[in-house]
């Protein structure tokens, strides 16, 4: 009988640990899914950095519990291996990190070999952000094993102590449930969204903001298609193809939105919007052949066809030998039934096709 | 979790190995992320105590140790040394002196004696006539990078902070150090001269670049430098050069907006500070901004229109991007008739002539203002 109740209370901490450890993995999943299906209001833009918060939490939960589950023969037999083998490491890269700065300075002052200098060097450096991310990792698990021990003596010495630990892991387990339904309704808010139908909206940024390490940014954004409208949206450099630390405040940028099957508009992608200012530049720039190109399909995109046509005709003046834009531009008009610019722009191309033998 | 199940009992031993260990990992990081950012010719082990007042921030005397560490022999005879450089770094001025005049007597046309005679005017305490020795050899050969920043060296010694400001822009713009190790051990010195001075009296803009310079060396000086120009821009002194120090002292501790906000702020205080829109072309560049990246570089150029050093971004603007080989012989037109002897303007001339030449449709300005395409309208 006492054997079965050993049994038992062994087993039950290691399934809290397991338990844990699914419930952090499924966490992190459905934070990246709430990524990929971003929404773009204010509060709700924030669901990816709440989801580090609870995956943080989780995570020190999680050496809570792995602290309690070992059974104390495993930590005095690591703490064993640690003590025997650390600093036989640390003193090795102490010594690789040494003697690449010593054979760097010869090769400095003798050989002058650049290859071989960029080798010394990373090697050096390689070897002391080994030393110096071990110190971290001795130092937090150290501080950690004794915050548990401080703890769970506190806890069986007061029980409210114990009352509030207790508390503590239900709250951060009761967060972490709320906050997966939350990521998994987002989730399926856009992947079950059939609508296929995106609004492109335009807007300016207000300001970039976020974190370096991990690497997460925002973009607030202020509507100019629609007074008082704005936007925070989580930067995907990947899918947006920008460089968080290169968008600033002031740059014009267009987001398209899906509506979501139930309703909450999540952001399919955001880019900086390149055609604002072209015209201008097209004014400033008045032979460049690339903004006048860039002009040109605006202007066919949103179908001003008589802007389009003059601007084709602008641009054959300056490139007589590019007429595959202007025959391009010319059959565009066509299929817009614009038969009239489109046969002005035809006489065009050819007054001034050059003559045979030209290239 | 109602409680824990059990707690952990560790034998708890005193472990000396482990202890001696850490505390030694610990001191030679901490040294290591001192001297890592360093360049190799800071560390010298003839004058291990140049490093150390160096490190203490003692940088008149660091300079003066590290230079005497050069000292010695010359081992090199006139035929190795003909500008004399290599027996002023030993140490040896009259020697050094002998050789320069001997070779501008043989090839009077040489510049490197030039540079080494402005040096050695440095060195007897003549600024103002280093700094006339050096601007000789600017005017022959504009981008000599030595003898720009030893300009810049004898000007701010001569008293013209200004000057020496501007020298310091143009020579740190193109990235390069200089050949002669001389010039580092000069700023170095002038850095720590003028640093020891009582806060009103010193010239933060100046200190600002000088730190900038000292940079290239020794990554922490980045610090330094953007807190000079801070109290530049704060007192009035020369505030849109200050802005470019602080800008690029964000950019090179990958603070990109803060970078972006000092160079507009530059640009906001002088409106034809050219290096600030070079910058901001630049970094419009990256994110295919077309409309800002032309705006900026060509405000650039007609900030500078003499000035070489800015053709070949325009070029690349200009051409490459937009497309507008027209609108570069324009402005290359321009730059020859304000002076007709720019090389550059000249090499880019007749680059985009050719490709005008490529495209008959394209009519080329003239620079005497006859009909062709005008700048800011549309062709006739």
């Amino acid at each position: 009988m006492t054997g079965i109740l050993d049994a038992d209370t062994t087993q039950l901490p290691r399934q809290r640990v397991l338990s844990l450890l699914l419930l952090c993995a499924l966490t992190f999943w459905l934070a990246m899914m709430a990524g990929t299906y971003r929404t773009s209001n204010r509060l709700f833009a924030l669901t990816m950095l709440a989801g580090v918060v609870v995956l943080a939490c989780d995570l020190l939960l999680l050496a809570k519990r792995i602290s309690n589950a070992m059974p104390p023969r495993w930590s005095n037999r690591a703490v064993e291996v640690a003590a025997r083998w650390v600093p036989i490491l640390l003193l090795g890269l102490i010594a690789i990190s040494a003697l690449a700065a010593a054979f760097g300075y010869v090769n400095a002052s003798t050989l002058k070999l650049p290859l071989l200098e960029r080798a010394l060097s990373l090697t050096g450096e390689l070897a002391a952000r080994a030393l110096f991310g071990l110190l971290l990792v001795g130092a937090a698990g150290g501080l950690l094993a004794g915050t548990t021990m401080v703890l769970g003596y506190a806890a069986l010495r007061w029980p409210p102590v114990a009352r509030t630990g207790a508390i503590v892991d239900r709250v951060v387990v009761g967060a972490t449930a709320l906050y997966c339904a939350w990521a998994l309704l987002l989730t399926l808010n856009g992947s079950f969204d059939r609508s296929r139908v995106s609004t492109e909206h335009r807007g300016e940024i207000v300001k970039v903001w976020g974190f370096a390490t991990p690497s997460l940014w925002w973009a607030d954004i202020r509507r100019v298609d629609a007074a008082g409208g704005f936007e925070r949206v989580l930067l995907v450099p990947e899918r947006d193809r920008v460089v968080p630390t290169l968008v600033s405040e002031g740059q014009r940028v267009r987001v398209r939105v899906r509506a979501g099957i139930f309703g909450l508009a999540w952001v399919e992608s955001m880019r900086l919007d390149t055609d604002y200012g072209i015209a201008e530049l097209v004014a400033a720039a008045p032979s460049a052949a690339t903004p006048r190109q860039q002009l040109i399909e605006l202007l066919l995109r949103d179908g001003r066809w008589a802007e389009a046509a003059a601007q084709a005709t602008i641009y054959a003046r300056y490139h007589p030998r590019d007429r595959e834009l202007v025959k391009r531009v010319a059959g565009a008009l066509r299929a817009a039934k614009q038969t009239e610019p489109a046969a002005e722009l035809d006489r065009m191309i050819a007054s001034v096709a050059p003559p045979q033998g030209v290239r | 979790m109602a409680k824990p199940c059990r707690l952990a009992r560790f034998h708890m031993r005193f472990r000396p190995a482990l202890i001696v260990a850490v505390a030694l990992a610990v001191l030679w990081l901490s040294a290591y992320w001192r001297l890592h950012q360093l360049d190799w010719q800071l560390i010298t082990v003839s004058r291990p105590g140049a490093l150390a007042l160096y490190l203490t921030g003692r940088y008149q005397t660091a300079a003066r140790a590290y230079r005497i560490g050069h000292q010695g022999g010359t081992g090199a005879g006139y035929s190795d040394d003909p500008s004399g450089y290599r027996a002023l770094r030993a140490g040896q001025r009259d020697e050094a002196e002998r050789r320069a005049r001997l070779t501008l007597a043989l090839v009077p046309t040489a510049i490197a004696p030039h540079v080494t005679l402005g040096e050695l005017a440095l060195d007897k305490g003549r600024a103002t006539e280093a700094a006339q020795t050096l601007a000789a050899v600017l005017t022959r050969q504009p981008d000599h990078v030595d003898a720009r920043y030893l300009e810049a060296v004898a000007l701010a010694r001569a008293g013209d902070p200004g000057a020496a400001v501007q020298g310091l822009i143009r020579a740190l713009r193109t990235g390069a150090t200089g050949e002669r190790d001389t010039i580092l051990y000069r700023i170095m010195e002038l850095s720590g001269e003028l640093g020891a001075r009582p806060g009103s009296k010193q010239p933060f803009c100046l200190l600002a670049h000088l730190h900038r310079y000292l940079a290239f060396f020794d990554e922490r000086q980045t610090l330094a430098s953007m807190a000079y120009a801070e109290r530049a821009v704060a007192t009035g002194d020369r505030p849109a050069d200050a802005y470019l120090a602080l800008g690029l002292g964000h950019e090179r501790r990958g603070e990109h907006e803060a970078a972006r906000r000092a160079m507009r702020h530059a640009v906001a205080v002088d409106p034809r500070h050219a290096e600030a829109m070079r910058w901001l072309a630049a970094e419009a560049g990256k994110i295919g901004d077309l409309p800002t990246q032309y705006r900026m570089i060509t405000r650039a150029f007609e900030a500078a229109p003499t000035d070489p050093f800015y053709l070949a971004d325009l070029e690349r603007v200009l051409v490459t991007n937009l497309g507008d080989p027209l609108g570069m012989a324009a402005l290359m037109d321009r730059a020859l008739a304000l002076d007709a002897g720019n090389a550059e303007a000249q090499a880019h001339l007749a680059r985009v002539s050719a490709l005008l030449d490529d495209q008959p449709g394209l009519r080329r300005p003239t620079p005497s203002g006859a009909p062709g395409p005008a700048r800011r309208g549309e062709p006739r």
